[in-house]
Formats: C-alpha cells, structure tokens, sequence
C-alpha cells in the first residue's frame, strides 16, 4: 500500500497505530536481547509490516507481541539474555548457523514466511474489491494461480449463494504470483539484505519504533506485560529484597529493650505465679475434701454435697493453671516476640540487590 | 491459644454446673450444713484446708517481699 493510498485510507491511522503499538510492545518485551540485536528484530518487523499488504492481517497472523517475543527468545541464545534494560553492547559473538545468520534471525523470518503464506495477496485482495457480475466467472478471472482444489470448486457451475461466496472471498495466493505481483522480496534475499544496514541509514520511522516505549506507553501495558512476559518475572525474581541494619538504631534499641522487656517479664511472671498457687491450692484443697468425703462422711446427702464442693474446686484450679499458663506461654512469650517484632521494624531496612 | 481458652472454660463451666447439681441435689436430700462442719472438724479437714491457706499466704508475702527488695 503505498503512502498516498494510505493518506486516502480512513483506517491507514488505524493500522499505523495498531503497527505502532505493535512494535512498542515488542520493544518492551525484547529488552532481554542486547540492544543490536533488538534493534535488528524490530527493523525486520517493521519491514514486514511495510512489505504485508495487509497490515490488519499481518498483526493478526502475528497474534500478539507476546507470542512473537517467546518466538524469538527461544531462538535467542539463552546465555547471552540480559538481566537488566541498560543500553550496553554484547562483547562475545552470537550463535549462528553455517551462513552467519543468527538464530532469533532466522525464527523471525519463518514467522514472517508462516504470516505472508495465511494472509491474502494484496494484488488479488484489490481485484476481489471490484465489482463482480458473474461470481464463478470472478473467480476464475480473480485469481492468478489458485489452489486446484479451489479452481475446481469455482469451475463448477454452482447456483447456491454460498458457493460463490467461496469463490469470491480472496484465496490465499501462492508465493509465485506475490514475488510476481509485488515488488518485495524473496524472504532470504530480505534477510540478506536486512543484516548490513546500519544505524545511519534509518529513517525516523524505524528510529520512533525502535526507540524504546514512552511513558505513558509503559504505564498503558505495565499490567499486561507484567502478567504476559516471562522475562520481566526472571528479572524481578533475581532482584530479592535484602534486609539490611541500621546499626545505631539497632544498637539504641537493644540498649532500650533489654531492661524495658526484663521488667515487663517480671511484672507478667507476678499473676503468673499467683494463679498458679491459687490453682495448686484448689486442686490441693479439692482432693483433701474427696479423700475426706469417703473417710468420714456417714450420710450420703452430705457426701453429696462435699463432692459438689470438691467438683467446683477442681474447677477452678483447672482455670486457675490454665491462666498461668497462659501468662507464661501466651503474654511472656508475647511480649517477647512484640519486642522482635518491632526490632525488624524500626532497625531494618530492605534494599534491592 | 484461643481455642484452648474455649476448651478450658467449657471443661470449667460443665464441672461447675456438675458440683452446684450436686450440692444441690445433697441440700435437697437432707444435707445439713452444721453436721458436715462438724464432721470435717473432727477428721481434721479443716484444719488441713486452714494449713494450706497459711501455706499459700506465706509463699506470696515472701514473692512480694522479693520484688519489693529488688
């Protein structure tokens, strides 16, 4: 589609956007490849989306930035993945076949092989547009070199609408009549002339879609990227919190602590030992009063009630001990780990490594 | 600790309902306060429950004589 048709074109801005977009996003997620590399990928998406005549359904042959990013980075060499986003040029060499031609390279082309075969030509897409008579004879006359089962279908003489239909939808054209009808070239002779262009010679085109997203572009797809890419999670993973001491605080606070905490401890330890009589006591007295209710009671009105006596102390002596323990095991303790608590607060601090 | 406290007060509250049955159902029978008095007086009961009191009251001034000291 040349520049004039797309200025004429009501969603050339649409499309321009979409490719826009596009590109950002996959900017964004390609920030694990050196920066030569990226640049390299990005121009060799760009391309493709000048050469498809169908920008709409080259993005949807693509399915999203995403998927193409896990495209590449598995063919991207895993050891030479960056960590971080800083603009810093690879030392070593990549891995490439016999013809010099690195990997992710190489998986970019076949994405770009699989997306022009599935999406239509752009020449029979414009014939298809023409108004039709007769659509068998359309279909015949329409395509260039259609698939034999295709021509067979539209040679037919078929009368149901639906038939036709098929016919006159655009078939997906062979390579043959694209390299014939299209001034693109071939895929290897595009990646053979894709590697030796320099940084110069980018237009400011290519220079907005490789330069990395703005602002506001990030914060539109921070929350899909951070579900959607892999890469991002590596990075945060390996960027663990540290805890790191204030000495000073810490050294205050200890000197602080200790006493206060000592003394809190030994005003808790005053009920605790008081319940605790108070229940050995009631236990103490509860079996006293049962051994004697067996011993010297004669009247069973009256055993009755020394036994119901006997019941309420045991009662209370169970409440009495669970309530020492409780100061012992639950406040102490508390106390102590309040104590902890507010020594991780106030005398820590974590930082990123 | 706060599903231990349920179970303790349950345990507590069942036995004390027990007991006051019991003292209950022995006041109802014909249980006379004066008789098991005397009755306890006699096997030293009382006298055992007083010692254990002193005992208690001894053991706590001599704590709170400690933590006033220090």
């Amino acid at each position: 589609m040349s520049a004039i048709a797309r200025k004429c074109d009501p969603q050339s801005e649409v499309t321009s956007i979409n490719k826009q977009r596009f590109l950002a996003e996959l900017g964004k997620l390609l920030t694990f490849m050196y920066e030569e590399d990226r640049l390299r990928a990005l121009e060799m998406y760009s391309r493709m989306f000048d050469e498809a005549g169908d920008e709409g359904a080259l993005i949807q042959s693509l399915l999203s930035p995403t998927r193409q990013a896990v495209v590449i980075a598995r063919a991207y060499h895993s050891n030479l993945a960056r960590i971080t986003v800083t603009t810093e040029s690879k030392a070593a060499p990549e891995d490439r076949d016999e013809n010099g031609v690195p990997d992710y390279v190489q998986a970019i082309e076949a994405v770009r092989a699989d997306a022009f075969a599935r999406q239509p030509a752009p020449a029979v897409n414009a014939e298809a547009e023409e108004p039709a008579p007769a659509p068998a004879v359309n279909a015949e006359a329409e395509e260039p070199a259609p698939a034999p089962e295709e021509s067979a279908e539209a040679e037919e003489p078929a009368p149901a609408p639906e038939e036709s239909a098929e016919a006159e939808e655009p078939a997906p054209a062979p390579k043959e009549s694209a390299e014939a009808e299209e001034p693109a070239p071939a895929p290897e002779k595009s990646a053979e002339a894709e590697e030796p262009v320099p940084a110069e010679n980018k237009t400011n085109e290519n220079i907005q879609f490789f330069s990395m997203p703005e602002e506001g572009a990030e914060e539109e797809a921070g929350e899909t990227q951070r579900e959607e890419s892999a890469f991002n999670i590596d990075t945060d993973l390996m960027r663990q919190p540290r805890r790191k001491a204030k000495v000073f605080a810490l050294i205050v606070y200890i000197l602080f602590a200790i006493p206060i905490t000592l003394a809190a401890i030994a005003i808790l330890l005053v009920p605790a030992v008081l319940f605790l009589a108070l229940s050995v006591a009631a236990i103490i007295c509860g079996v006293v009063v049962v051994s004697a209710a067996f011993n010297g009671f004669a009247v069973i009105a009256d055993i009755m009630v020394v036994l119901g006596g006997a019941l309420v102390l045991f009662a209370l002596g169970l409440l009495f001990l669970w309530t020492a323990i409780w100061f012992v095991g639950g406040a102490i303790v508390g106390v102590v780990h309040g104590v902890a608590a507010l020594c991780d607060k106030w005398c820590y601090k974590e930082v990123l490594d | 600790m706060q599903k231990m406290w349920r179970v303790v007060i349950t345990i507590v509250l069942v036995m004390i309902l027990i007991g006051i049955v019991a003292i209950a159902v022995g006041f109802l029978t014909g249980a006379d306060t004066a008789r098991i008095y005397q009755t306890a007086e006699n096997n030293n009961l009382v006298n055992l429950v007083m010692r254990y009191y002193e005992w208690i009251v001894q053991v706590f001034n001599t704590y709170k004589a400690a933590l006033m000291g220090a």
